[in-house]
């Protein structure tokens, strides 16, 4: 987390761009033209879009633990659903021996992908946000992945339909933690594209000016 | 601020004012004792605590943390060290409690301002000493609230000093009290970082460390209820428009019944001067003590006795309890009352009982 602030951090209140303004005197006058012109509301808006696109990509990164718990859960607690998995290899003629080391190591890749690419996301969204990343073909995938958490939801739906009270009641947590996450990912896409607007706002500002 | 300003720079400003070297001292005396003047030293020498105008690091360390308890520090905080701006601000969407908070933190040239210095008129120069503290820190001190609170006065960790004739240099933090700051590479003490809302270590400028306190930095920052909205905060300008506002205002006191306004300052009285006190104001130094007595002492062609906290105590120890009120300390400890009381009632009044039930 420290790293994170570190990267954000050093970037929100940057003074590139004001090259034209005579920084160099600090008298009163020059201190309120300078302050003025640090807290234009283009600028403050800015900081506010950066801020909550920094914010958005630590909480996603940490929503990757959430994405990886809610796997193990459902693998622990609805013991069925792997011994269905593991009945159709069974059924293929492969032994235990072969199956279960097999089935672990996939499932220790998936967690790893679905880690890396939650720290991808998380980390484009802060580079991007401190200015240090350009490109913003990550919200490709922040577009893909909330495509697939809405089908999550849809499939949670369908599964709690007919269930006890308690499924149900894990499964509406799990709809809100998905909901909170698709919520998460639409701000993202909304941030960057409130930043490029605003820096475009001001490069054509410092033109004209 | 520290002693520097606020008893050398103060006994200046005295002097410029009119007042003789004797009565001087005793304003610059008083104003450096609101440091100072903690329950622990008023126990030792048996004077009434509710006059403490500080807390020393240790008693904050005891200090709870519960909305029972916050009361206690902010009547000592927010009356003699972060005096209100603005106690009927208002802001939208905010809930009470925070608004509460908000309309809590410090600047110069508010109402209270005037209230104080008009409550002043009269009375002791160690009264006069305590208003002028309080005045000093308002400069000092704004954009921070005498309440601990995470909201107001945390800040983000982008620091930068602004030099001229340089790009801004950007300040680090360490959370080492017993390190001495390092301006040469911009690096300073602060407080650490904690979510609990009312930590003392969320008291005052603590996140900004001792940066407002000396007077030859210009820095920005950004504060937590600034809205995105950067600060930059002009130390010298600031000291300078302190010192002279002090002069005024001590030639208010001094006079027949001119009132106080806010917002006017006596420039004229430091324009032979000028140069020399920008000089001191801008030296990149910690503590600027020796340059002020020098300056002080040129002033007045007498030397200042060196800053002695238990100057005054043996003769309150000593008189009898009758006659304690008319020492030195008494009438110190009863003008820290009377000045508590009255800003305490005022921010009552406004409807905030972050400092308590209002007067003494």
């Amino acid at each position: 987390m420290l790293c994170i602030r570190k990267i954000y951090a050093e970037r929100l209140t940057s003074r590139q761009g004001y090259g034209t303004f005579d920084y160099m005197n600090t008298d009163s006058q020059q201190t309120s033209s300078y302050a003025d012109a640090l807290n234009d509301p283009l600028e403050v808006k800015l900081r506010r879009c950066r801020s909550n696109l920094a914010l958005g990509g630590a909480a996603y990164i940490v929503f990757g633990i959430w994405a990886v718990i809610k796997i193990l859960a459902e693998l622990t607690m609805e013991p069925i659903v792997l011994e269905e998995l593991l009945q159709i290899s069974r059924d293929q003629g492969f032994g235990d021996e072969i199956i279960k080391p097999v089935y672990a190591v996939m499932f220790a890749i998936m967690f790893f992908v679905i880690i890396i690419v939650h720290l991808y996301i998380g980390f484009s969204a802060i580079r991007y946000s401190a200015g240090r990343k350009r490109s913003f073909f990550f919200l490709v995938y922040v577009a893909g992945l909330i495509s697939f958490a809405s089908n999550d939801i849809k499939s949670y739906l369908a599964k709690s339909i007919g269930k006890d009270f308690f499924t149900a009641e894990t499964t509406i947590a799990a709809i809100c933690a998905d909901i909170t996450m698709i919520f998460l990912l639409l701000d993202l896409i909304v941030c960057v594209i409130q930043i490029r607007a605003l820096k475009k706002d001001i490069a054509k500002r410092g033109e004209q000016g | 601020m520290q002693m520097d300003f606020h008893y050398y720079a103060t006994f200046c400003a005295a002097y410029l004012a009119g007042f003789s070297h004797e009565e001087s001292l005793e304003i610059s005396y008083s104003a450096q004792l609101v440091d100072l003047c903690s329950k622990t030293f008023l126990s030792k020498i048996n004077a009434p605590a509710e006059a403490a105008t500080t807390q020393l690091q240790l008693e904050m360390m005891d200090a709870r943390e519960d909305i029972f308890a916050l009361p206690e520090i902010t009547s000592i905080w927010a009356p003699f060290h972060f005096l209100p701006y603005d106690l009927n601000a208002k802001l939208k969407w905010r809930p009470r409690g925070y608004m509460n908070k908000y309309r809590l933190i410090c600047g110069p040239n508010g109402e209270l301002v005037h209230d104080m210095i008009e409550a002043a008129r009269g009375r002791s120069l160690q009264h006069v000493g305590i208003v002028m503290h309080v005045l000093a820190d308002t400069w000092a001190h704004r954009y921070f609230a005498g309440t601990p609170s995470l909201v107001i006065n945390n800040t983000t960790n982008d620091f930068y000093e602004i030099r001229t004739g340089m790009e801004d240099q950007k300040i680090r933090f360490r959370h080492s009290p017993s390190a001495a700051d390092d301006p040469e590479h911009y690096l300073y003490t602060n407080s650490v970082y904690t979510n609990n809302e009312h930590s003392v270590m969320n008291l005052g400028h603590g996140r900004a460390g001792h940066l407002p306190d000396y007077s030859f930095i210009t820095y920005r920052y950004m504060p937590a209820w600034g809205q995105y909205k950067v600060i930059v905060k002009n130390n010298p300008d600031d000291y300078r428009h302190a010192f002279c506002q002090m002069i005024y205002a001590m030639k208010v006191l001094k006079s027949a019944g001119e009132p106080f306004e806010v917002n006017r300052y006596d420039f004229d009285a430091i324009a032979p001067y000028e140069n020399r006190i920008h000089e001191i104001l801008t030296k990149r130094q910690l503590i600027a003590c020796e340059d002020w007595k020098a300056f002080g002492e040129e002033l007045s062609g007498q030397a200042i006795p060196d800053f002695d906290r238990d100057q005054y105590v043996p003769v309150y120890e000593e008189a009898p309890d009758d006659q304690k009120a008319q020492t030195f300390l008494g009438r110190f400890t009863d003008a820290a009352m009377k000045h508590k009381s009255m800003v305490c009632e005022k921010i009552f009044r406004s409807g905030n009982l972050l400092t308590g039930l209002g007067s003494l």
